[in-house]
């Protein structure tokens, strides 16, 4: 049942980021969206009783926090040139 | 009965954050849901799953990605917003800046 609310929610911030005015909206949505898609995996791995899926969760978070930076030096580089 | 009750806040505050990121009216504030997303939601329901299988390789990997969304979010957010304020983007109903370089 909690699942479906954040399927849900998961759901909304799609939205945003879909329909953000700015890129910084997507960038903020799109983290979010990841950290709840690392949630649903570990769930998932536990039902299933699968181990791999928890590495694919560390990766998948460490390289969202990578792709944020370099989103963020890009831009902030580009407009100081 | 602990895991669950654990679970059903976890899923409010990633309701309320939703909420909050789809309604509110300024970038600055929609990092503050998103926020609460990340801590109130997804951390409290990876700290219920790693009560609910403790002590496994589950839990262990559950309490390693607890730690690195606390340390790599607030300086993803903070990275962000830097970003944004260097390339323009005011706050709504901005009176005045303290930031700005006087001439």
């Amino acid at each position: 049942m909690f699942m479906y609310i954040f399927y849900i929610s998961g759901f909304i911030v799609l939205l945003r980021a879909v329909t953000g005015p700015t890129f910084a909206d997507r960038v903020i949505a799109m983290n979010t969206l990841i950290n709840i898609l690392t949630f649903f995996m570990i769930y998932h791995a536990i039902q299933i009783r699968n181990e791999l899926y928890l590495d694919v969760a560390i990766v998948i978070t460490m390289l969202s926090f990578v792709g944020t930076l370099a989103i963020s030096k890009y831009i902030v580089r580009k407009v100081e040139w | 009965m602990v895991v669950q009750i654990l679970l059903y806040i976890s899923a409010v505050f990633a309701l309320i954050g939703a909420i909050g990121l789809f309604r509110f009216p300024d970038f600055y504030t929609r990092t503050h849901a998103a926020t609460v997303i990340t801590v109130g939601g997804v951390c409290l329901a990876l700290a219920a799953l790693t009560i609910s299988t403790f002590w496994n390789v589950y839990s262990l990997k559950s309490m390693i990605v607890i730690i690195l969304i606390f340390l790599t979010a607030p300086t993803a957010t903070h990275a962000i917003a830097n970003a944004a304020y260097k390339k323009d983007i005011k706050p709504r109903m901005l009176i005045k800046n303290d930031l700005e370089v006087k001439k």
